[in-house]
């Protein structure tokens, strides 16, 4: 009897570890390298470059942990440096934007000291060096390097008063138009000037009007580029005179269901579910090649996407600035990429070498010039508007952005909690684009991004 | 003395494994539950702190709520199917066959890649779906917008995925029960109904344990779906506690949240599954009479 009972729990006990495994095999997570790509650039030459303060002479692997999407200017960059620094050699290992973050979460916070090199968004500065993920720049960089970054930017960069992650990129939105389509609904097209920008509720009616001389109904008045993003979805808050959070970074209460915040996400639902102009259930990865297909009247979007755009047959488009608010003020979404040194790196002079190579001088350019990004450097933007070129369309777009990056521009908030921020404020932004009542949920919003600042406070 | 020590030699590879893969694991997560990530990546001791903040966040709250209801609602779902589809395909002729083989064919496809197919497939603009409705003048539905339908939704892909699977076993308990059984019973009148009810669900009772509690573990810690269609939206009605711990750890790098919720997951699951083990007890089985065995001793 007492053999039989052993068994019976035996079997039972193999019976509730079979079913863990089948647990975790089937439902757990991945965290191999599985879902990125890796890449090595070959050095092709011995050429010295043209660095003006590395006094050290680098050398070594450097592994840089980046975005898929920059992969044909990264491997422009990595081919450039190697033959400035032949002794150091670039791997590249690459994630989609949707996944990124979350992979260097993963893999700099188990302290791995496999990565030398991170893309870091500017919001996430202040979190991966609060959390001691990446190191400090300032041993690398002088003053005069500093003072070469716009400063909106250093500030990004800075975190308790030492500099940790130069810029590579700004960026800046604009409204780009279909011009068939406007012309199609006899509208005018909208002008390129900022003192003759549009109010969203100009807009409403234009889109509206599009749709109805469209006849199609796969064609839509207007969507956001990066829909239900913060990034992009945030200026319409400052605009109505609102902000993302409160300036210690960790309040919400007043501001995120604050009246500005709700009469911003009320007009996002109303686009979505009363004027039924931007289309739902179209994702973010969708909407630049929906404009370009001529399916979106106007798109509100990056300006590097003028490459896109411009490469496209057959479609004809405009720009105009980033509209505003009737009564609010211009807000304009903007913000950096940045590229950081891992505090675990064990090469950490080749990999500050390859960042100082990648954020000033010709690695800069090369990357910004293959994608057509806006600079994050100030000698770049004088050269927007001395130089002749940038007279003409679709290169005049970059004035546009150096005036929006002087005068209208709202980055992110800054804040150690941002990415559970940010995480709080997506969802909740697609739930108002997917009908929910905007103060309710802004108010339940409220009540999560405080309970996940508690350990921030 | 050799037989003494023959059946915990033959058991330590199995205990090595369990130990290792199981028990380390558990003991490592309820440790770290007790800790909070420090600036710099050093660990501080902050005892019940993580779980008194998860208790005040409505996020985790709302996550248990909805672990449950999916748990509660899917598992009975799946085993009755189960065992219908098992009743049904127990037979021997080649459609049979065929058909028990185009039905195991969701088992075998990647829990990934098949999430992916059925978010194409219910997208609301270009998906199949919708289209076929649209074509017999429905309107387009929000399956994975909508608060009321993605969980639905995500019940029946997890259907579709597992219920095959769980009908194998029920299937091979099946083709163990004696046919004579089963005419022994139709020689005293039995009718359909009777028969399942009086013969062949006890005579499936052990495969039915095995699959209910199973069932049960696997859709407590249900995460693909969720992680690729909703993202623990709309409006939270999809966000159950693995996608809970995993944003925890993995977006937030809060390790000592993850290993709280999860230490929570798994309380829930001894509970549960402890109370299945009671109620599914094999109360006929005589009790060991102590003394006698203590006499034995």
């Amino acid at each position: 009897m007492k053999r039989r009972k052993t068994l019976k729990v035996l079997s039972l006990l193999l019976a509730v570890v079979f079913a863990f495994s089948l647990v975790a095999c089937g439902t757990g997570p991945s965290a191999d390298n599985s879902a990125g790509s890796s890449s090595t650039v070959a050095s092709t030459g011995t050429q010295a470059g043209s660095e003006t303060t590395e006094s050290k002479d680098p050398s070594g692997n450097v592994r840089f942990l980046t975005m898929a999407e920059y992969h044909d200017a990264n491997v422009k960059v990595v081919e450039a440096f190697q033959k400035a620094y032949p002794n150091v050699k670039v791997d590249m290992e690459e994630y989609p934007f949707t996944q990124l973050f979350d992979v260097i979460e993963i893999k700099l916070g188990s302290q791995s000291s496999n990565f030398d090199v991170v893309l870091t968004d500017a919001t996430m500065v202040s979190g991966y060096a609060y959390r001691g993920f990446i190191m400090p720049m300032d041993d690398y960089f002088t003053q005069e390097e500093k003072s070469e970054f716009i400063p909106a930017l250093v500030d990004s960069s800075t975190y308790q008063g030492k500099f940790f992650s130069p810029p590579i990129k700004n960026s800046c939105h604009v409204l780009f138009y279909n011009k068939k389509l406007l012309q199609q609904a006899g509208l005018d097209l909208p002008s390129a000037d900022p003192a003759k920008r549009l109010t969203w509720e100009e807009l409403v009616p234009m889109a509206q009007k599009v749709m109805a001389a469209a006849k199609d109904p796969t064609v839509y008045g207007l969507t956001f580029e990066q829909i239900s993003r913060a990034y992009q979805v945030l200026p319409l808050v400052n605009s109505a005179g609102g902000k993302g959070i409160g300036d210690d970074g960790i309040t919400a209460e007043g501001y995120v269901n604050g009246d500005a915040f709700v009469k911003a996400m009320k007009w996002y639902s109303d686009i979505h579910n009363v004027y039924n102009i931007a289309p739902k259930g179209v994702a973010a990865s969708e909407t630049v090649g929906l404009f370009a297909s001529g399916k979106i009247a106007f798109l509100c979007a990056n300006i590097f996407d003028y490459k896109t755009f411009k490469s496209t047959e057959g479609l004809e488009y405009g720009y105009a600035p980033f509209p505003y608010f009737a009564g609010g003020v211009a807000a304009t979404p903007t913000d950096s990429f940045h590229i950081s040194v891992s505090s675990n790196s064990k090469n950490k002079d080749a990999a500050a070498a390859f960042v100082k190579y990648f954020s000033l001088g010709e690695g800069n350019d090369i990357f910004c010039e293959s994608r057509g990004e806006f600079s994050a450097r100030i000698s770049k933007l004088n050269v927007y508007n001395e130089d002749p070129k940038y007279n003409e369309e679709p290169l005049s777009i970059f004035k546009l952005a150096d005036y929006e990056a002087q005068n209208t521009a709202f980055p992110r908030p800054k804040s150690l909690g941002y990415r559970e921020w940010e995480s709080v404020i997506n969802n909740t932004m697609e739930d108002i684009r997917n009908g929910a009542a905007a103060k309710d949920v802004l108010d339940k919003a409220v009540a999560s991004i405080d309970a996940k600042m508690l350990p921030y406070k | 003395m050799k037989n003494k020590i023959t059946p915990y030699a033959l058991l330590l590879p199995s205990f090595s494994i369990i130990a290792v893969f199981i028990v380390y694991p558990i003991l490592y997560l309820l440790w770290g539950s007790f800790f909070t990530i420090l600036p710099g990546g050093g660990r501080e001791f902050v005892g019940t702190g993580n779980f008194i903040m998860i208790f005040k966040d409505p996020d985790f709250l709302n996550s248990v709520l909805m672990t449950l209801k999916f748990s509660f609602i899917i598992t009975p779902v799946q085993i009755v199917l189960a065992v219908g589809l098992s009743l049904l395909l127990n037979r021997n002729s080649i459609l049979v066959r065929v058909s028990r083989t185009l039905i195991y064919i969701p088992v075998a496809i990647n829990m990934v890649v098949a999430t992916t197919i059925w978010n194409l497939m219910l997208n609301p603009s270009s998906g199949v779906i919708n289209s076929i409705l649209n074509a017999v003048g429905i309107p387009s539905q929000p399956f994975l917008t909508s608060p009321k339908e993605s969980m639905p939704v995500i019940m029946i892909i997890c259907c579709w995925k597992g219920v095959a699977y769980w009908m194998m076993f029920l299937l091979a308990g099946l083709q163990n029960i004696n046919e004579s059984i089963y005419e022994s019973g139709r020689i005293d009148g039995t009718n359909f109904f009777t028969e399942l009810f009086s013969l062949t669900i006890p005579m499936l009772k052990n495969p039915l344990v095995f699959v209910a509690i199973s069932d049960t573990m696997i859709n407590l810690f249900m995460f693909v779906p969720v992680y690729l269609l909703t993202s623990g939206g709309p409006q939270g009605s999809t966000n159950v506690l693995m996608y809970e711990a995993y944003t925890s750890a993995f977006k937030y790098s809060n390790y000592g949240r993850s290993y709280s919720i999860i230490t929570i997951l798994l309380m829930i699951t001894f509970i549960i599954v402890g109370l299945q083990f009671f109620i599914l007890r094999d109360k006929d089985e005589p009790k060991p009479n102590k003394k006698a065995l203590r006499g034995a001793v």
